[in-house]
């Protein structure tokens, strides 16, 4: 059976979906993430859905479900890339999409899991991503 | 109003709501819709086409090209012999839920197009129809 | 600006927030600020500003940008 990969990105999940998804193979992620969350003790889950051309209701609820369950295993999730005819028409449907946080690419997605999950502390300027680390902050002008 | 051009989708599983909304693309993608209004009349279908597999127990959806004398556009009708609507008001109301869980379905579908029409009698199943005119 | 132009304003900045990108609004004026409350829209998430000035302000501030004056006496 096709599967949609996971990837693994330190203490975080990576999904990138690229196909028309249809209802199992939305289940079928819904399910492996849950059981990679917890299997791969993951504390994020950064979903890129830059490729997808279309989201209806269902897999705007199976976003929203991944989310929430990922909250009850202890991981944040962000949505990244959502396409703007995407996001348009997701508005003009009605689908509230609540619980989702999202960003606009991957990079930014990171650097707000790394916010939410609080362990490190990176900062982002000029669209490059550095992680601050307590021994420079000593005596440096910023 | 002419129909230039009609085919006929059978709906029998989740699948075939795939099958549909990408058969819709590519006719929406044929007539020169802008990337926004292709978005919304493929969206539109999946959620027509999964009422039609979830509520109606599975029926058909006709895509027609048609034209006014302004511009041309897409007609989507779906039909199932399913349980039928018994309060089609009711239904279209976001966030109520049958127990087949139409919820967006139909209201959504209506702002996402130019046109709606619904006809759907208690054991007499459903047909639900939308329109987008290019341009509009 | 009337009810339609306000819904549209309004749901292109959903949209926006759809993305991942935050907006600011700014300049809006008394009576399109009753139309807004009228349409019942929740505009708790988005951040208003009274002058295009300070909005702009408030957006290089978030992206963490700063502006310095140049050096007086040169030109470009």
């Amino acid at each position: 059976m096709e599967r949609i990969p996971i990837l693994k990105m330190g203490e975080f999940l990576l999904v990138t979906i690229q196909v028309d998804m249809h209802d199992r193979l939305a289940l079928t992620l819904q399910d492996d993430l849950t059981a990679q969350i917890v299997a791969r003790k993951a504390h994020g889950v950064l979903i890129d859905i830059s490729a997808l051309e279309m989201v209806d209701s269902f897999i705007g609820r199976m976003l929203s479900n991944i989310a929430n369950m990922a909250k009850l295993l202890d991981a944040e999730t962000v949505v990244v890339g959502m396409q703007p005819s995407v996001a348009i028409t997701l508005v003009e449907l009605g689908m509230p999409m609540r619980g989702i946080r999202t960003a606009l690419d991957i990079e930014k997605g990171m650097a707000a899991l790394h916010a939410f999950t609080g362990n490190r502390s990176f900062s982002l300027s000029d669209g490059v991503l550095t992680e601050t680390n307590e021994e420079d902050d000593a005596g440096s002008v910023l | 109003m002419q129909v230039a051009s009609s085919e006929t989708y059978e709906i029998r599983g989740s699948d075939d709501i795939v099958v549909v909304r990408q058969a819709v693309r590519q006719r929406a993608v044929a007539l020169g819709f802008n990337l926004v209004d292709q978005t919304k009349i493929v969206t539109a279908a999946s959620e027509l086409a999964r009422n039609t597999l979830q509520h109606g127990g599975g029926g058909k959806a006709a895509i027609e090209v048609v034209k006014n004398s302004v511009t041309s556009g897409l007609k989507l009708t779906f039909t199932d012999e399913g349980p039928g609507i018994p309060d089609i008001a009711l239904a279209m109301k976001d966030g109520y839920t049958s127990k087949t869980g139409m919820g967006l379905g139909l209201g959504g579908a209506k702002r996402l197009s130019n046109e709606f029409e619904i006809e759907s009698q208690p054991g007499q199943g459903t047909r639900v129809a939308i329109l987008r005119w290019k341009g509009l | 600006m009337d009810t339609l132009v306000a819904q549209h304003l309004l749901k292109t900045v959903a949209a926006a927030r759809l993305m991942g990108a935050d907006c600011i609004i700014s300049g809006i004026r008394p009576q399109i600020a009753q139309t807004i409350i009228h349409l019942g829209v929740d505009l708790s998430e988005v951040t208003t500003k009274a002058t295009m000035a300070d909005a702009f302000q408030l957006a290089l501030k978030r992206t963490g940008a700063v502006i310095t004056a140049a050096a007086p006496g040169k030109t470009r």
